[in-house]
Formats: structure tokens, sequence, C-alpha cells
């Protein structure tokens, strides 16, 4: 019986045996259909879910198939494409795809999410993406003013606020962290993003996560992230130029003007991207000059940045190179105005802080990939800064922060992916105005994702990170997240999350100690980390209804923070009066938000838009038994954000418009009558006559010389609305800029 | 739609699990307690005279409320902990600016605080004050 069983056995392997001698094979090749280049990793499905990918030039091949055969070609990012061939006995097919990049919103890939490419859609968080293009059409070079445009983010003096997490913190700390390419660049001594110093040339995009984030990226996430990130070399050469003239107009209040002759600003760029066999470069300038809209508040500004990535030729899957970032400023902040009535642009000498700043970054990293299932990153960073303030010698620092990170991403199984990082920061600064300090952050993390079934997909991490500075630890802080996110339907996504973070005080925070004019800052080394969470409810929907396509964000969110530090304006022990940053606040701030984006064709006119719109409730919760709200510092409760470009033949026009309530409280220090008139003369009657609220609206008008050369002129602030951002910060009246950009 | 449910379901299970309540502190209830009386206030180690002499308001009953309010001898205002509950702000209509005291000692029967003050005569001159007070 047995024997029998096996001879009909070994009869079905001969005849599968020689039915596979008799069958035939597919070979081809996957590139971008836009650039030309490869497309490594691809899945090739084939049959009834037999597969394979593409190997790192891009090339597949499918052996023993006959008869017809349905090949689709799948990738994230790109269209899926489906070919039916038929192979006969013995052959070899050739089947080349290009595949086309998907310009639907919800399928943009992102990184900064999960720390490895997903669809925006599919994220458990919410996050806005800003496209390079957005810089171009609203002649934006400050990476400051771009963040502020952008639904439920706010840029108090420098201070970026997500959702209204975060308040004016006189430029110590910052609860956002800003990265470049997935490292941080908020500076090692007052903890804040240098806005001036991020480059803005040769990206891809800028990716915002809204809510905390500390589990991927460690302090400093509190509230967000800003990941800038940068373009990668295709095969074609790209290089482009921008240079842009510009003046100011006259403040509404004529009273202000304290000019004679015009305010200029100028500023230009050129940027280069190019593959080499298997090198990619990157090169970028940027310089400004900008005299200031204020007295005493101008800006020279010059950054330079190269990016060399090379992929090995002996080793698949592996490619490693070198970043350099560097940057010199020489500015005079504006820090308190004169008065109120004929003041409010012009600063005295006793408050103006002459300021000359240098970075500079080197950023080498290695990846290694395998067999689409495991990769490898090591990236370091590191970054020196000095700040020179002339007339104030003894409030100059020296930082230097040196960055590491590994990590490693695993698929374990097609629906399991885990994502694990060890992290190191270490910080030493030089400084008479925060003292010599050295700080040593290590972290780890490791975050798992799951799809248990089709369309649905969850992540859950944890990040343990110790920090000592000056060689006293603090105790060890674990932290969590999780999310979910569900495919509804074919274009619906619904997600839910929740992340806790954290922020360590900076330096300048617990060690600042100094005078600025008459204002007295006073150290307090005491000061706790912040400590919080943030969670969130939301649904995105694209829509195609015709010729417009596009797509709708709505989330819900509530965040509750404690230990907040802010800085206080009051009488100390054994210190006297002045400044001191205490952790002083809790936080409670829920709310939600609408974001839109979408793209249409009214007769022969492309017209696009994207905007939005955040309420807040942002409620200071420090004391429980009080039924009294009280709002948080610099936080308003509703603002507006709208954008619409339209182009027809080679003209095209744009407007912005960017609609914010009332700022609901403030330092005390502003309105009591003792103080107010020592800080900002004039303030308070102001403050309660023009705290409204404010529409700022801008326009844009260009012109396409050819299809290399393109001149545009905007006008910014054209309604030359007078407001304020923190007190004494009058914000751009009405200003005009010409921009000729091209791209050879 | 039965996916639907379970996703909303677990979502709102999150967010029910974030919005822990938080306990009382004990220090918040040893200060809330009492009605304090004050024992003494020494501004630089000496009873407060001369231009010091306000701080004799400061005297007689205190009694800081669970809702931020209170009373400071004559004085009225508010009051609030830091973080850390070392300090306590005491912001009063009379003085101009908040005073943050840090807290010496505090127990259910004594309560010290120290800080320092401006003189209101000549500003360019502070003083170390120590209060203490003791439950009623």
């Amino acid at each position: 019986m047995i024997r029998h069983f096996l001879t009909v056995i070994l009869c079905i392997l001969c005849c599968c045996s020689l039915a596979s001698g008799a069958e035939g094979n597919i070979k081809g090749r996957v590139i971008d259909s836009e650039h030309g280049e490869p497309l490594a990793g691809v899945y090739v499905i084939y049959g009834s879910n037999r597969g394979t990918t593409t190997n790192d030039s891009g090339y597949y091949f499918i052996a023993d198939v006959s008869g017809r055969v349905r090949v689709v070609f799948q990738f994230v990012g790109y269209a899926t494409v489906t070919r039916d061939v038929t192979v006969r006995a013995d052959e070899t097919v050739e089947l080349d795809i290009s595949l086309e990049t998907l310009v639907s919103e919800i399928d943009q890939v992102v990184v900064s999410a999960n720390r490895t490419e997903q669809k925006v859609a599919e994220l458990s968080v919410s996050m806005s993406v800003i496209k390079n293009s957005f810089l171009s059409d609203n002649h934006i070079s400050d990476a400051r003013e771009l963040i502020g445009k952008n639904p439920g983010i706010d840029v108090m003096d420098g201070q970026a606020s997500v959702r209204g997490g975060s308040g004016f913190s006189y430029g110590a700390g910052s609860r956002v962290l800003a990265l470049i390419d997935g490292l941080p660049f908020n500076s090692a001594d007052a903890g804040n993003i240098k806005w001036q110093f991020l480059p803005l040339e040769n990206l891809s995009r800028i990716e915002v996560i809204k809510g905390a984030s500390s589990v991927l990226y460690g302090s400093s996430a509190l509230n967000g992230i800003i990941n800038f990130r940068s373009a990668d070399a295709s095969n074609t050469p790209v290089t482009k130029f921008h240079t842009e003239a510009g003046i100011f107009g006259r403040p509404r209040n004529r009273e202000w003007k304290w000019w004679n002759t015009p305010r200029f600003f100028t500023n230009t760029s050129l940027s280069h991207l190019q593959k080499f066999g298997k090198t990619d470069i990157g090169m970028s300038a940027y310089f400004m000059t900008d005299e200031g809209y204020r007295r005493l508040n101008g800006e020279n500004l010059g950054r330079i940045s190269l990016r060399l990535k090379h992929f090995s030729t002996k080793v698949e899957g592996l490619n490693y190179g070198l970043n350099i970032s560097a940057g010199s400023t020489h500015k005079t902040d504006f820090v308190l105005w004169e008065n109120a009535r004929t003041g409010a642009l012009r600063q005295s000498e006793a408050t103006a802080a002459e300021f000359r700043g240098n970075f500079i970054t080197i950023d080498p990293f290695i990846s290694l990939r395998k067999n689409e299932r495991t990769r490898h990153d090591l990236k370091i960073r590191f970054r020196s800064d000095r700040n020179r303030l002339p007339r104030n010698e003894k409030n100059n620092s020296d930082a230097v922060n040196l960055y590491s990170e590994y990590q490693l991403w695993c698929r374990i199984t097609d629906f399991l992916d885990i994502t694990s990082g060890l992290t190191e920061n270490y910080s030493l600064v030089n400084s008479e105005f925060f003292g010599d300090h050295h700080g040593l952050n290590l972290a780890g993390f490791s975050q798992v994702e799951i799809r248990p079934v089709n369309r649905l997909k969850a992540v859950a991490g944890l990040r343990l990170e110790h920090f000592s500075l000056d060689g006293v630890s603090d105790r060890l802080t674990p932290i969590l997240r999780a999310g979910i996110n569900f495919q509804a339907a074919e274009y619906t996504y619904l997600r839910a999350s929740f992340g806790q973070g954290y922020r360590y005080p900076s330096i300048a925070e617990k060690y600042a100690s100094t005078t600025l004019g008459s204002v007295k800052i006073i150290p307090n080394p005491g000061i706790l980390a912040e400590k919080g969470w943030s969670t969130e409810l939301g649904v995105k929907q694209a829509f195609l209804l015709g010729k417009t396509a596009g797509q709708a964000d709505l989330s819900f969110f509530l965040m509750q923070n404690s230990n907040l530090i802010e800085f206080l304006f009051a009488s100390y022990h054994g210190e006297g009066v002045g400044f001191r940053a205490d952790n002083l606040e809790q936080a409670r701030i829920y709310g939600s938000e609408f974001e839109f984006a979408f793209e249409t064709r009214l007769n022969r006119v492309n017209i696009s838009s994207t905007g939005g719109y955040a309420y807040t409730f942002p409620r200071d919760i420090s004391n429980r038994y009080s039924d009294k709200i009280v709002f948080l510092k610099y936080r308003r409760k509703h603002s507006v954000k709208l954008y619409v470009n339209s182009s027809w033949k080679s003209f095209t026009l744009g407007s912005g418009l960017n609609i914010r309530s009332k700022i609901l409280n403030i330092d005390n220090v502003f309105l009591e009558p003792l103080t107010r008139e020592l800080f900002l003369p004039g303030f308070y009657e102001y403050w309660n006559r023009n705290n409204r609220g404010h529409a700022v609206l801008d326009v844009s008008a260009g012109y396409i010389i050819s299809p290399r050369l393109n001149l545009s002129f905007v006008v910014k602030n054209f309604t030359n609305t007078e407001y304020m951002g923190r007190p004494g910060d009058i914000q751009p009246h009405r200003n005009f800029s010409i921009r000729l950009s091209g791209n050879l | 739609m039965r996916r639907t449910i379970c996703l909303s379901f677990i979502a709102i299970a999150l967010l029910l699990t974030a919005c822990s309540k938080e306990k009382e502190s004990e220090r918040f209830r040893l200060l809330t307690t009492p009605v304090w009386v004050s024992e003494s206030i020494l501004v630089n180690g000496v009873k407060p005279e001369g231009d010091w002499d306000f701080l004799n308001d400061f005297t007689g009953d205190a009694k800081f409320h669970k809702d931020g309010t209170g009373y400071f001898g004559s004085f009225t205002g508010e009051w609030k902990f830091n973080d850390a509950e070392t300090e306590i702000i005491i912001t009063t209509t009379t003085v101009p600016i908040p005073i943050v005291t840090e807290i010496i000692e505090l127990t259910s029967v004594t309560l010290k605080i120290s800080t320092t003050i401006l003189n209101p005569q000549n500003p360019a001159e502070s003083a170390d004050v120590i209060m203490i007070f003791k439950a009623r």
C-alpha cells in the first residue's frame, strides 16, 4: 500500500518537473516615469499571490510561468500597474514598467511619523505636509514664516506653537522639535530653533506632526515636530536659482514711520542636484540682507549646504554619505519698543542686542537595506554654534553638540514591523551668560506596527530616556505612544492616537543670568522637566468630483501638560526682582482642526487651494479648585488660513489669508500699573484698544517668461493690517517684493 | 460598520484612559487647611521699621483658600504653588509685582517662608524677609 502511494507521489512530482521545464519566464525593469530612475523594492505579484521584488537597479525576474499571467506592480507612493502577458514554453518575456507617482494628497509618502516610509493617509497621527512649491509661490525664504502659514500652527517671536501647545518663552526652549532629515536642529544652549539657519533650498517637503512625538524623537518633541526633508538627486541634473528684492511701504500709523530713505530687503539662492553614476550630489547657497522695518533690527545672513550620497556597487542596498551645512548671521534683535505712540517701530540703543552667530553641522550617515525586510541606519550630527554679542560680551556663548542614532527596521512578517533605535546626544556649552555646562542624553526606543487585518494598522511604541547635566543624573523617563488607522472606505481613513511627551529644560532656562537693558534674568537650576500627553481622533477623506481632486482632514484633539515652564517677573528670595523660569503652568487644551487641499480646473484655469481652521480652548488648570477660567498665556482660540493659487497660460495669480482671533492672556508684568510702563511704555492702552484679532491678506502675481524662467510679484500684508505678536512686537506692515526664479 | 464601531470604542477608551484624575498633594492640604496666624516677620533679621514698616500689614491671620485666593494680614490676593510645590507665589493688589516665597518649613502647625522684597521708597534697595506662621 505504502509502495503504491509513494509511486503515485513520485509520478506527480515527475509530472510537475516536466511541466516546469516547459514553462517560461518574465523579466524586466521598473523605473520612475518622471525621472527614469530605477525603483528598488517594488512588489511584483503574479499568479496566486506569488511574488518577488525589484533589486537595487530596478530589475526583477519571474521564473517558471506559462500561459496568460497577470502581473501586478505595487510600490508605496506610486500608482499600481497591472499587466496581462502571455508566456509560451521556454520563452522569456520582457516587461519593462514605468510607475507614475500618485499626485493625490493622501498618497504622499512621509517618513516622520513612524521613522519609516508610509502613506500620509495611513498614519495614526495628524500630519501636515508643506510642499516645496509653497515657498516660491509666496516668496518665503524664512522657515519661521513658512511654518506660521500652516493651519493650527502659530509662531510667536520664534516660538512655534502647535495647536496652542506653546506660548511665548522669551527665546528660551521650544516644545516643538525641528529636524533636518530626521536629525534634531534645536540649539544646545537655549534649546530654541534658529530658524534663519534652516535651509529651505533643495528641500523636497516639510512634514509637521501635530502632537506629542517624544517616543520617537525624545525631549523637545512635547508639542510636535517639524522635519525638513532634503530632495534627492535624479538622473536629470536640476539647477535652481532665485533673486528677490523688496521694499517696505508705510505703516498704517503714519506716526510710526521713522525712516527717511526706503527700507529694502534682498535675498538670493542657488541650488544644484545631480547624480554622477552611483553618487548623488546636492549643494545650495542662500544670502539675505534685510534693512528691517524697525529701527535697529536689520540682518545680514548667509547659509550653504553640501549633500553627498553614494550607493555602493559592491554591497547591495548599502548607501552612505555626508551632509554639511553652515551659516552666519549678523543682526540686531528687536526686544522692546520705545513707546506706543511714535516709537513702536523703534527701539532704544539700551535694549538693542547686536548679534553675530555662526554654525556648522557635519552629518555622516550610512544605511543598509537587505531583502526589503531589514534596514540599518546610522546617523551622526556634529554641530557647533558660536554666538557673539559685541556690545555685551559677557553674554557670548559657544555650544558643541554631538548627536548619533542607530535605527533598525525589521519586517518580521507581512503583518508585523518593528522599528528600534538608540540615540545619544552630548552637549557642551561655554558661556558667561549660561555658565559652562555639559549634558548627556541617552535613549532607546522601540515601536511595533501591526496590520492584523486588511485596512487596519496599529502602532505602539516605548521610549526610555536618561538625561544628565554636569554629571547629575535625572531619573529614567519611560514614555509610551499608541495609535490605530483604519481605512473605512476607498478614500476614507479613520485614526486615533495617544502619545506622551516631555522636555528637559534648556540650559538657558536653568542657568541664564544676565541683564538686558533694565531687565534682570535670574537663573533657576531647580526647574523640572515638562511632561504631558496628547490624544486625538481624526478622519481623512480624499475626493474626486469631476475635475476637482483633493482631500479634507478633520481632527479632535486633547492635550494635557504639566510642569510647563514660563518666565515670571517677580521678587525672588535671595535674587531680587527680575524674570526667572519656573514650572508654573498646567495646561489642558482641547479643540478641533479642519484642513483641506484641492486642485481643480475651470475652463483653462488651473486652481489649487490649501487651508484650514483651528479651534483651541487653552486652559491653565494649575488651580483645579477655582471655577474661574484662566487661559494659557499667548494663545488664541481661532485661526483660519486660506491659500489659493491659479494659473492661466503663462500667468499666475495667488492670495493668502491669515485670520487670527485675539490673544487670550499675557504676562501680568505687561498689565500691572507699576511694571507695564517700565518695559513697554504705552503698551497697556495699545493692548486694550487693539487686541481684537486680525486678518492679513497677501497677494501674488507671476508671469512664466519661459519654461525655465519665472517672474513674480508679491504684496505681503496687502491690507496693511497693524497687528502684534508678543507684547511690543509689531509685525511687518505692507511690503512689496519682486522675484526672478529659474530652473536651469 | 462593525469595525468602525470597534474602532470608535477603542479610541474613546484611549481618551478616557488618558483623562486620569489627579490627587490633592500633601503640601497643598497642609497649606490650605488651617488659618495661619503670623508669629514673626523679620527683615534682614530684625523687626520691620522705617521704609519696611508696610510689611507689618502682613501680620494677623492668613488663609490660603483652595481656589487660589486668600488673605495675608490686611492684604487680599491670589496665591499658587510652583509645580514642585517648593515655592508660593503671592500676588496682591497692594504689592505691584508677585512675591515668590521659598517654603522653608511647612507642617500642620508651622509655616515658615522667606523672600526678597524691594524697598518701595528706594527700589535699588532690597531686603530678605522671613515670615513665621502658626496654625490656629
